[in-house]
């Protein structure tokens, strides 16, 4: 399951965020090393609730840094 | 005979400086609480504050010109003149481009950033103005919406925050995804200063050895709406290099002929 939603997030970010794939890993920080800004995280949470269903709270997604974090925040929800 | 006009700018630089702070807090405890006797609207107070400020900096150019710090000339500025629900952007050579660009401008309204909000000299104007504050980036667009629909003209440095002198210009992405989300069109204006002075981390006390010349070129009016396009983050990438391929062109032109 972990996979299946790190592969949607990879897919979203080289799909609408023109990164390329060899760049993204579970470690990669979304904003120093991918150069998001806080428009484009918006951006990411809505695509990612339309995408998966699974709704992260803005709070949450605040405290997030890495491609990891948002799975495991995307897992989280999935849990709860 | 540099030496002495040197000396002369450095104390005028001071003087003007001094003034710009002093008129902004008595332009903020004397001037424009008067407008909450006179407009009894909110927005139509917080213009015609906004029309003050054009003005105060009109007047406040015209003094460093005076006094010899700085000069400023304008090419096809009529463009300007008529100007409504324009994202105005330019690059930001200097530390006073938005003073020039707003003096410039009547129905100018633009973003500030978190410090002048709280710098003593200048957030009693910001705080009557309406004028934008960038702690907010949700809120922000639909703020920059609100006020581009209204008729005013926002004043955005793609670029963030000066240029670093000697380095190439690199856009950030937040006056694309201003234009995309809200369909107004670009207002470029190309600004150009020599001697370079007043730059990022460029001290006031440093004078440089001539008056300082900025040149403003406003050039035509950019349209957005091919841009317009489903995926709404790919465009604003495109878009974002487009304008920034644009302005490095049009300055490396313009640098050959300054």
């Amino acid at each position: 399951m972990k996979n299946q939603l790190y592969q949607q997030l990879k897919e979203l970010l080289v799909n609408y965020f023109e990164l390329p794939e060899n760049m993204i890993t579970q470690e990669t920080d979304l904003y120093e090393e991918l150069e998001l800004d806080s428009i484009d995280a918006i951006d990411l949470l809505v695509k990612l609730r339309e995408l998966t269903d699974l709704d992260i709270e803005p709070e949450a997604f605040k405290k997030i840094r890495t491609v990891g974090d948002v799975v495991h925040e995307l897992q989280q929800v999935q849990g709860a | 005979m540099v030496q002495i006009s040197k000396v002369w700018r450095f104390f005028a630089t001071a003087f003007c400086f001094s003034v710009f702070g002093i008129c902004g807090i008595l332009m903020a405890l004397l001037w424009l609480p008067l407008y909450r006797i006179k407009y009894q609207d909110e927005e139509t107070r917080k213009k015609a504050c906004r029309y003050a400020v054009h003005l105060a900096f009109k007047y406040f150019i015209w003094l460093m010109y005076c006094v010899g710090v700085t000069k400023v000339t304008t090419n096809h500025i009529d463009k300007l003149s008529n100007l409504k629900g324009k994202i105005v952007i330019a690059n930001h050579p200097s530390l006073i481009d938005v003073v020039v660009l707003i003096s410039l401008i009547p129905n100018a309204n633009c973003v500030v950033k978190q410090s002048l909000w709280k710098n003593i000299f200048t957030r009693g104007i910001l705080r009557n103005t309406g004028y934008l504050n960038n702690a907010e980036p949700q809120d922000l667009i639909a703020d920059c919406g609100d006020s581009l629909r209204q008729g005013s003209n926002l004043i955005i440095f793609p670029e963030g925050t000066r240029t670093k002198p000697g380095s190439p210009l690199s856009f950030q992405r937040g006056a694309a995804n201003l234009a995309l989300r809200t369909g107004a069109n670009f207002q470029r204006v190309l600004i150009q200063v020599s001697p370079p002075a007043l730059t990022k981390g460029w001290p006031w006390y440093k004078i440089p050895p001539r008056q300082i010349h900025l040149e403003l070129t406003v050039l035509e009016e950019f349209d957005v709406s091919p841009y317009l396009q489903d995926n709404i983050s790919l465009s604003v990438r495109k878009l974002t290099r487009d304008i920034q391929k644009e302005f490095t062109n049009e300055l490396a032109r313009f640098d050959s002929a300054f």
